[in-house]
C-alpha cells in the first residue's frame, strides 16, 4: 500500500444542455483541464477508470465511445458503473489502483448528457425491478418523496424547514462558477414552487445536467513532486444494499449511510464527525436528503437533521458547512455527479475552492448516492498525509 | 471558460435516435408462484427466511442479508399500514396518470413493505387528501376482477 493524494481536478461548467460538443469531445474537455490543473501530460498517466450511468445517453457501452476521449488510447482502462454512485465508485477505484502500488498515476473520470435523453424518466423507470416493482410507477423523485414524507411524520419536519436546505444550497451554487443552476431563492419561492412529487416541490429537486469531471490521483512521491498540497486520501469505504425498496427498515433514517460511516470512521480514526470533520459533499438530489444524511453521517442524532440548517451549522460560514459547492441539488449530471463531489472536497482541502472556499478545511468528507438508496460511497480526504 | 463553450451559437447539427426494443423478462419458479396465487386465489405470499426469521414480501427464493436461500411460503396481508407515501403530480411516459398516491404498505405479517397504490382518496386537494392518510394509516388491497398475474392484479390499496 502507498499513500495516494489528489493532485488535480477539471470539471466542465454544468448547464442543461451543452449543445456545442458531442458526447466523447465533454471527457475530452474535463480531461485537459484536470491534466493543466495537475500540470501533468497525459503521458504520465498509468491508467484510466472511468464513470457513466447506463441509458441517459441513448448509446450502450458508452465506455467505448469515451475511452480515447478519457486518455485511454494505449493505456489500461476500464468502466465503472453503481447508478448514482458511479462517479465516487469510480474515484474510489482509481484510489485502489494507486493505494496497491500497481500504479503511480491514475485518472479518474465521470460524465453524463443527461440531456441526450428526451424522456429521462422513461430511462429511470427501466431501472425498476421488471418482475415486481416497475409498473406501480415509482419516480425518480420517489427516493426522496416518500423518506420525507416519513420523516415529517415521525420527527414533525416542516415543509418550511425542508426550503432552508434549498435556499442554503442556492445560495452556495451562486459562488460556484460550475454550477448549473446559479440563482438565489427564498422559502417562500421554494414553498410556492410547483408540486412535484408531494411532499417535494420543484426547487427541492435537482435539475438534469450535462458535464464531466476529471481527477488525477498520485502515489505519495509523485505527489510531493507535484505540488506543496495536495488532497490525501485517508480512505474510502463502499457498500450495496438491498434493490428492493421496501426491504428497508426504515425509509426515514438512512441506515445503510450510518453503518457505511461507522466503517470509514473507523477505518480513518474519527470519532467525533461533527468536530472533526470540517466540510462534507453530499450526494443529495432532494433537500430531504441532505437532512436525513447528515443525521445518519452522525453530525447530529436521529431526527435532529433540520435543526442543523436551521441553525447555520451546515452554512457556507457555519461549523460545518454541507454541500458548499451548492451540491447536488443545483447540478446533477448522475453519473458523474459522485466524482464531483470527490472534485469539490479535493479543492477544499487543497484551498483552491474559490469563493465557495471553507476557511481552514484540514478533513473533508464526500459522498456518493446510487440506486433506490441502495450504493453508499463515502470518503474522508484531508490536508496532512495519514 | 473554454473557447468551445463560448461558440455555442453556432449551429449545432442533432442526429436523432430511439430506443424502441421488446423484452421478455422470465419471472422464475418463486416470482411465478407469487404471481399465480394473486391471479387464481387473490393471495399474496411472502418467504421466510430460516436464519433471520424475517417475512420477505413479495416472494423471493434468497435472503440476501443471510445469504441462504429460503422457502417457507407464508401468506400475508391483505390488510396491512402505511409506511410512508408519496403524491405523484407529474405526468410521465408509460407512469399512470397523475396525481396518483405511492406508497409502501406493509402488510399484516410481512417484514418488508410493498411499493403500492393508494386508491379511492379524494386528491382534488393534495395537501389535505396527504393529511388524511398519517404513517400508520391502516388499508386493504382491493383485487382486480379480470387478474393477469402481476403486481397491479392489486388494483391499489384502500383506507379502511
Ligand atoms: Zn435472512
Amino acid at each position: 500500500m502507498q499513500r495516494v493524494a489528489v493532485v488535480g481536478v477539471g470539471q466542465t461548467h454544468f448547464v442543461s444542455h451543452r449543445k456545442d460538443v458531442m458526447h466523447s469531445e465533454l471527457c475530452f474537455e474535463a480531461v485537459n483541464s484536470c491534466l493543466r490543473d495537475a500540470n501533468l501530460s497525459i503521458d504520465d498517466v498509468n491508467a484510466i477508470v472511468f464513470g457513466v450511468m447506463d441509458g441517459f445517453d441513448g448509446v450502450d457501452c458508452l465506455d467505448r465511445w469515451c475511452a480515447g476521449a478519457a486518455g485511454g488510447y494505449g493505456r489500461p482502462f476500464m468502466r465503472i458503473n453503481t447508478a448514482g454512485a458511479t462517479g465516487l465508485s469510480t474515484g474510489i477505484a482509481a484510489y485502489h489502483q494507486v493505494a496497491s502500488g500497481l500504479s503511480d498515476v491514475v485518472l479518474a473520470v465521470a460524465e453524463q448528457r443527461v440531456s441526450e435523453s428526451l424522456d429521462a424518466q422513461s430511462i429511470l423507470n427501466t431501472a425498476a425491478c421488471p418482475i415486481y416493482d416497475r409498473n406501480i410507477g415509482g419516480t425518480a423523485i420517489t427516493l426522496g418523496s416518500l423518506p420525507a414524507t416519513r420523516h415529517m411524520g415521525l420527527y414533525g419536519t416542516t415543509h418550511a424547514q425542508r426550503a432552508l436546505v434549498s435556499v442554503k444550497n442556492h445560495r452556495n451554487a451562486c459562488l460556484n462558477p460550475f454550477a448549473h443552476l446559479r440563482f438565489e431563492v427564498t422559502v417562500e419561492q421554494v414553498l410556492q414552487s410547483r408540486l412535484i412529487e408531494w411532499p417535494l416541490r420543484l426547487l427541492e429537486c435537482c435539475p438534469r445536467s450535462d458535464g464531466a469531471v476529471a481527477v488525477v490521483l498520485a502515489g505519495e512521491h509523485v505527489a510531493r513532486s507535484l505540488t506543496d498540497r495536495p488532497a490525501w486520501i485517508h480512505g474510502a469505504v463502499s457498500m450495496a444494499d438491498t434493490f428492493f425498496y421496501g426491504d428497508r427498515p426504515d425509509v426515514a433514517y438512512r441506515d445503510n449511510l450510518a453503518v457505511a460511516a461507522r466503517r470509514l470512521y473507523r477505518k480513518v480514526g474519527i470519532c467525533d464527525p461533527r468536530k472533526e470533520i470540517d466540510v462534507a459533499e453530499l450526494y443529495s438530489p432532494f433537500t430531504s436528503l441532505e437532512i436525513m444524511q447528515t443525521e445518519a453521517l452522525g453530525f447530529c442524532s436521529e431526527g435532529q437533521g433540520v435543526r442543523l440548517v436551521e441553525e447555520g451549522v451546515t452554512w457556507l460560514e457555519g461549523d460545518l458547512p454541507v454541500n458548499p459547492s451548492g451540491g447536488v441539488l443545483c447540478t446533477n449530471p448522475i453519473g458523474a455527479t459522485g466524482l464531483v463531489r470527490m472534485a469539490e472536497a479535493a479543492l477544499q482541502v487543497m484551498g483552491r475552492a474559490g469563493e465557495h472556499q471553507v476557511n481552514g478545511v484540514k478533513t473533508a468528507l464526500c459522498h456518493g448516492l446510487g440506486g433506490v438508496l441502495q450504493f453508499q460511497t463515502l470518503m474522508v480526504l484531508g490536508a496532512e498525509p495519514r | 471558460m473554454s473557447k468551445m463553450e463560448q461558440s455555442s451559437e453556432e449551429e449545432s447539427i442533432v442526429i436523432e435516435t430511439r430506443w424502441n426494443i421488446p423484452f421478455a423478462h422470465h419471472a422464475g419458479r418463486t416470482a411465478s408462484r407469487f404471481f399465480r396465487a394473486m391471479r387464481d386465489e387473490q393471495k399474496i405470499y411472502g418467504v421466510r427466511c430460516g436464519q433471520c426469521q424475517r417475512v420477505l414480501v413479495p416472494a423471493r427464493s434468497f435472503c440476501e442479508q443471510c445469504f441462504v436461500p429460503v422457502q417457507d411460503w407464508v401468506e400475508v396481508g391483505p390488510q396491512g399500514s402505511i409506511e410512508s407515501f408519496a403524491i405523484n403530480c407529474m405526468q410521465y411516459e408509460g407512469l399512470p396518470t397523475p396525481p396518483y398516491v405511492i406508497a409502501l404498505v406493509k402488510l399484516d405479517g410481512a417484514d418488508t413493505s410493498l411499493l403500492h397504490w393508494i386508491g379511492d382518496l379524494d386528491l382534488s386537494n393534495v395537501e389535505m387528501a396527504a393529511s388524511r392518510i398519517p404513517i400508520g394509516t391502516r388499508v386493504e388491497a382491493v383485487w382486480k376482477a379480470k387478474r393477469d398475474g402481476a403486481m397491479t392484479d392489486i388494483a391499489y390499496f384502500r383506507l379502511l
